[in-house]
């Protein structure tokens, strides 16, 4: 029982009902949570072998105030790097034009964060509380066959419907079948149902996205409807066509290679050579793109105005060969769209009101709507649900959907705002469904080392916290040392997912947080309190990062190794 | 169902203003037994001698500027930069198009007059479409002009982009990427070189052309670096107001002897109707790095993303290969391309423009003003004393006395000194006053300060070195504040005007303000009351109280408050302010509210407007409320009068 929550709740409404009925349910559960002590687990089961949290115990938000005004600050951003460990870089990232890269469009130039613990004065606080619950009773209440039950649900394809019945005015999914990636897209990537989305394969971003450290997850974008067609109809290779500028722009790629593209029956040079020659597999960078796109100028390292993207977060599936697969249920659904078109002016001014803004340490603020969720100031909505406590998504409130901007406004490292299509597999092999089997640990650019080999050297662990013990027995010698040896011939897969046993123990751990509806207060799968994170930050006294162990101008692109293209 | 509580919520609630001002009184021991017996040490938040109400609620991210009354009451307000949801994007259609852009636009059916005394407070907006569009307690509000305008290609870039110096009147986006077409990997001299855009319209002022004020020139700022202003016919007809046959033109600074504005922000009208627009110009403490040509230094970007705009050659050397090479290399060969680099001291002064009905308006940059981080000036009926605010961390607030009336050519400058009324233990920013005097910094005409300004002009990239400082040395400041101190003079009394912040510190002034921002006083008012021999007060809006303001050292010692505060300042009949008190105090703040400073007052007091009643106009530029308001704020002296 979470006595830590209780007895406060308890004083509360104890002194505002004066003892009445809840306040005495309330002493109730103290009482028998004291006398029987912690370790025994006093859950009530659902039908399915699921321990409830009762209502009174769930976490309601109020709708005028924040718990965590510092909400864009995520857990991993109170790791104890003790000085030397860094797992920052991959979100705080400064590119100084002058080292031969180009300048970017992001220029939030916030690398000298890593590591700095430079919080507001209410960013100084760690708020989020469950990384410091010991969840052991939770799981050892759940077995796995009920577990892979739950997982095995979806809880997707009656979002729309409800969202359509309520009324609501802002994106309804419109992608059949997703709870069943291996249903919904074709071997491209391609939605089967006509809506359009394009799933891709890409290599998830260091660490809490590995599947090691307790979810799944998938993105898919699309192009607005002029980018799809020629002359007003669907154009599968049109499609692909701008796909694949899109990709060239945030990769800055002179070339990329192709599905087969007929030259002479779309009537356009596709590999830049000036000549008409039939069927290509060649993409040349150029000024404008394809179809009904054809009056849209390319631009570098931005996507096209309209553009969407929809993103699944999951339990970690497995399947009867034992396999770490991405099974029906989703733990949120997020989506993100393009409405506005900044300038490089334009964003350079809001990077440099942010920075004025922070210097003079106020709080982050972004536009919200119920329909279109936050605005993240650089020009893209972002809105997202999450399972309510009956595993059923529900819309994110101000506070769950204030979290998304700590990844996808308030950071340096991102490209146009994301990170993942920048990660996809270069060209045609990088058209299908995520999958991390085969896939090689290429390096990111710029650098030697297998990019989650030098995660794993760099951070010292498997994850922001350096808690994962199995990425720790699995890499590093028992003194703690990282291991390169046994990471040659590995694959992704090979290297950031879990066991079976550590994957059920970590849903289930999930499964708190949904029951509990606390997700303001941590999302992590968290088994034991972790112990490397602190609980507040001193700027006096803590220990900054070591300048030496700072990584600046590391990009989240990735050197893909030919054999993989 | 209960709500979400620990047992820290139980003190985490905002107190009500009667519990802290009992457990104030309690703590300072007031009432009968106070060491004050004149002051009321009570903190309260709102208006301390009036009622406030809310006029506006702006779409979410937009603030407020722009304020202006014309003599039948209109009242004229920008929305500057709203921050938007699907305001481009045509697929989208759940919210009304454009309305993500900034607008220049003007309150219709109903005039400042018309707007009853005890009007209904305008809710604060809920919905989705409320949030993000511009609502009034009454009336209309009507757009004269958004960004991107063109008026039928009067202004081919719209308004807002700012024109090149080599009168190339910019580069638009499409420009912008044909240049990357066979380039994705642009230099930085393309990355900097493309056209500035701003959408932040600021400084409204309105020069009528005819008696009745219904037919004028509406001048607007456009703030961003380098900068620049709009200048729009406006006729009114059967109270509708509107662009009058497209006669819409840019106010040209981009000439030899100007060099282009700075970021534009605020000012006002002089009595003798000339525009006073101001350079918002930051940081003039920095200008040692001025001409360090390392791409990393802060500054270079600043001056070469800003001035450098103005030198289209700089464009053409660009920065090739990686690492600590290249970069010397880069700044050789800048140095050697352009010797000359853009003067910091060009930048940071108000600007009066002359002939402001004719064809071509005659901008003249007052040097003799001061050079520092200017947001208003202020014109006096005496129509020699000016009072000119700074919006600076930290800032001074400095006062003008010209030799001849209606000629800021030459003159006293003074920066104010500040004495609070009580020591820091029982200092608050809600009741703590300050007495004001003045410390002569210097006097000089603008010629004098445009010689030593000159000076400056040939100080190149190559004349940067680690030790040195290319420009104006503290010594030299020092030594110019040992002479003042001594014998009241200068022997070279330009130097007050060009590091007018620093002469200020070696002088002894207060330059402890923080984001002061918005001045105002109803010329009229000021006029009448003079006449009746009595003093007058003018309303300074300062946006936060935090930082220097707020510490253990110098002149200000106050509590924090980041909501801001709006003061009085008092003068005497000479004009000469005396007396500096809190009128309107923003907060209580609350960080875990969505609307962290408290909805019953004002968050970061921006620009204001005295209306002709005696009523204040509070513009708010802030993100501690949702959406930015605009209220009024009703003195209680003259509620009586109604």
């Amino acid at each position: 029982m979470n006595a830590r929550k209780l007895i406060p709740l308890t004083l509360f409404w104890g002194a505002r009902l004066g003892l009445g009925v809840l306040g005495i349910a309330g002493l109730g559960l103290v009482i028998s949570s004291v006398t029987a002590g912690s370790s025994k687990p006093l859950y009530q089961m659902d039908a399915k072998g699921l321990p409830l949290i009762p209502a009174e115990q769930q976490v309601v938000q109020r709708a005028d105030r924040l718990q965590n005004p510092e909400a864009v600050i995520p857990p991993q951003c109170y790791t104890d790097t003790q000085g030397q460990f860094n797992p920052c870089y991959t979100c705080h990232q400064s590119h100084e034009f002058f080292k031969g890269q180009t300048a970017r469009f992001n220029v939030m130039n916030d690398g000298s964060l890593q590591g700095s613990y430079e919080f507001s004065d209410v960013g100084v606080k760690n708020h989020w509380r469950n990384l410091f619950e010991d969840n052991q009773a939770f799981i050892a209440a759940i077995s796995d066959k009920a577990i892979m039950d739950y997982i095995a649900q979806d809880n997707y394809s009656s979002l729309a419907g409800r969202l359509k019945a309520e009324g609501f005015e802002g994106y309804i999914p419109d992608l059949k079948n997703f709870a069943y990636p291996e249903q919904a897209f074709d071997s491209d990537g391609l939605a089967k149902d006509g809506s359009a989305w394009v799933a891709f394969n890409y290599k998830p971003l260091p660490s809490t996205f590995w599947p090691t450290n307790g979810n799944t997850d998938d993105v898919l974008i699309r192009l607005p409807v002029h980018f799809q067609n020629l002359n007003g109809v669907f154009n599968r290779d049109i499609y692909f066509l701008n796909l694949s500028l899109v990709e060239m722009s945030i990769k800055q790629k002179q070339f990329l290679d192709i599905p087969p593209s007929d030259e002479t029956q779309l009537r356009a040079d596709i590999d830049g050579d000036g000549e008409l020659r039939g069927v290509v597999t060649k993409l040349a960078w150029r000024s404008s793109f394809f179809g009904d796109a054809a009056d849209k100028a390319t631009a570098i390292l931005q996507y096209p105005l309209g553009t969407e993207f929809l993103h699944s977060v999951r339990y970690i599936g497995l399947s009867g060969d034992g396999e770490i697969v991405t099974p029906p249920r989703m733990k949120e659904l997020r989506y993100m769209k393009k409405h506005r078109q900044l300038s490089a002016g334009q964003l350079k001014a809001r990077y440099i009101a942010e920075s004025v803004e922070k210097d003079g340490g106020e709080l982050p603020y972004y536009p919200y709507t119920k329909a279109n969720g936050f605005s993240n100031n650089y020009g893209w909505s972002l809105i997202a649900w999450i399972e309510d406590s009956a595993g059923e998504l529900r819309q994110q409130s101000y506070e769950e959907n204030l979290f998304c901007m700590g990844c996808h406004s308030t950071v340096g490292a991102t490209i146009d705002q994301t990170f993942s299509f920048a990660r996809k597999q270069d060209g045609v092999k990088g058209w299908r469904y995520l999958d991390l089997r085969g896939m090689p640990d290429a390096p990111a650019l710029g650098q030697q080392d297998g990019e989650i080999a030098q995660y794993l050297e760099w951070v010292n662990g498997g994850d922001e916290f350096r808690e994962n013990q199995e990425m720790l027995a699995s890499w590093f010698t028992s003194e703690g040392q990282l291991d390169k040896k046994r990471l040659k011939g590995m694959d992704v897969y090979q290297l950031i997912t879990p066991s079976a046993t550590r994957a059920m123990a970590l849903n289930k751990a999930y499964l708190k947080v949904v029951r509990e509806q606390s997700y303001i207060y941590g999302r992590d799968a968290v088994l034991k309190p972790v112990k490397n994170v602190l609980a507040e930050v001193d700027p006096e006294t803590q220990t900054p990062l070591q300048e030496s162990k700072r990584r600046i101008n590391w990009d989240i692109r990735l050197n893909w190794p030919k054999e993989a293209q | 169902m209960l709500g979400e509580v620990t047992v820290n919520a139980l003190f985490e609630k905002p107190l009500s203003t009667l519990t802290l001002a009992i457990s104030t009184c309690l703590l300072l021991a007031c009432s009968e037994k106070s060491t004050e017996p004149q002051q009321n040490l009570k903190i309260t938040y709102g208006a301390k001698h009036g009622e406030l109400r809310r006029l506006a609620t702006l779409p979410m991210g937009a603030e407020v500027a722009g304020f202006v009354e014309t003599q039948q009451g209109d009242i004229f307000f920008n929305v500057q930069h709203p921050y938007e949801h699907h305001s481009d994007n045509p697929d989208n259609n759940s919210l009304p198009d454009g309305i993500g852009l900034a607008r220049i636009g003007v309150i219709e059916g109903v005039t400042a007059n018309q707007i009853p005394f005890d009007f209904t407070s305008l809710s604060v907006p809920v919905s989705d479409l409320d949030k993000s569009r511009v609502r009034l307690a009454l009336g209309q509000y009507n757009t004269l002009a958004k960004e991107r305008d063109t008026f039928s290609g009067k202004i081919p870039f719209g308004l807002g982009v700012i024109p090149s110096f080599d009168q190339q009147q910019g580069l638009d986006e499409k420009s912008i990427a044909k240049s990357l077409i066979n380039n994705p990997q642009p230099s930085v001299s393309q990355y900097f070189g493309e056209a500035l855009s701003t959408d932040m319209p600021d400084l409204n002022v309105f020069v009528p052309s005819n008696e009745e004020g219904s037919r004028g020139y509406l001048y607007t700022a456009w703030e961003s670096r380098p900068s620049t202003m709009s200048r729009m016919a406006l006729h009114k007809k059967e109270g509708h107001w509107q662009v009058h046959n497209n006669d819409v033109s840019l106010v040209d600074f981009n000439t030899r002897s100007l060099m282009g504005a700075w970021h534009l922000c605020s000012g006002s009208l002089s009595p003798w109707g000339t525009p006073l627009a101001n350079e918002e110009f930051f940081n003039d403490d920095d200008v040692v790095n001025w001409n360090n040509p390392d791409p990393r230094s802060k500054t270079f970007a600043r001056a070469y993303g800003g001035v450098a705009f103005l030198n289209p050659q700089l464009n053409k050397v660009e920065l090739t290969g990686s690492g600590e090479e290249a970069i010397a290399d880069y700044a050789e060969r800048l140095a050697e391309a352009i010797d000359i680099w853009p003067n910091p001291y060009r930048y940071g002064y108000a600007i009066e423009i002359e002939q402001p009905l004719a064809d071509k308006p005659k901008p003249v940059k007052r040097y003799a003003m001061g050079r520092y981080t200017h947001e208003v000036a202020l014109v006096m009926p005496d129509l020699k004393t000016v009072y000119l605010t700074s919006d600076d961390r930290p800032s001074g607030f400095f006062k003008f006395v010209a030799d001849e009336a209606e000629d800021l050519s030459s003159g006293t400058l003074y920066a104010i000194k500040l004495k609070q009324d009580h020591g820091r233990d029982k200092a608050h920013t809600s009741y703590t006053g300050f007495d004001v005097s003045w410390v002569e910094l210097g006097r000089a005409n603008d010629q004098q300060v445009e010689a030593l300004i000159a000076q400056y002009d040939n100080v190149g990239l190559k004349a940067y070195g680690d030790d040195s400082n290319s420009y104006i040395r503290q010594t030299e400041i020092d030594a110019y504040a040992d002479q003042y101190r001594r014998e009241g003079k200068a022997d070279n009394p330009a130097l007050a005007f060009v590091e007018t912040r620093a002469v200020a510190v070696a002088l002894g002034a207060t330059v402890e303000l923080d984001g002061v921002e918005g001045l105002t006083a109803n010329y009229e008012r000021l006029v009448q009351a003079h006449e009746k021999g009595l003093p007058s007060s003018m309303y300074l809006a300062a946006s936060y109280m935090r930082d220097t303001v707020a510490d253990e050292e110098g002149d200000m010692q106050l509590t924090e408050n980041v909501c801001g505060v709006v003061y009085r300042m008092d003068m005497d009949l000479q004009f000469n302010v005396n007396r500096m008190e809190p009128e309107i105090i923003g907060g209580p703040y609350d960080s875990k509210s969505m609307n962290r400073c408290s909805l019953d007052s004002v968050a970061q007091p921006d620009n204001i407007l005295e209306l002709r009643d005696g009523r204040l106009l509070v513009g708010e530029d802030t993100r501690s409320h949702i959406n930015n308001m605009i209220w009024v704020y009703t003195p209680k002296k003259l509620a009586g009068n109604q």
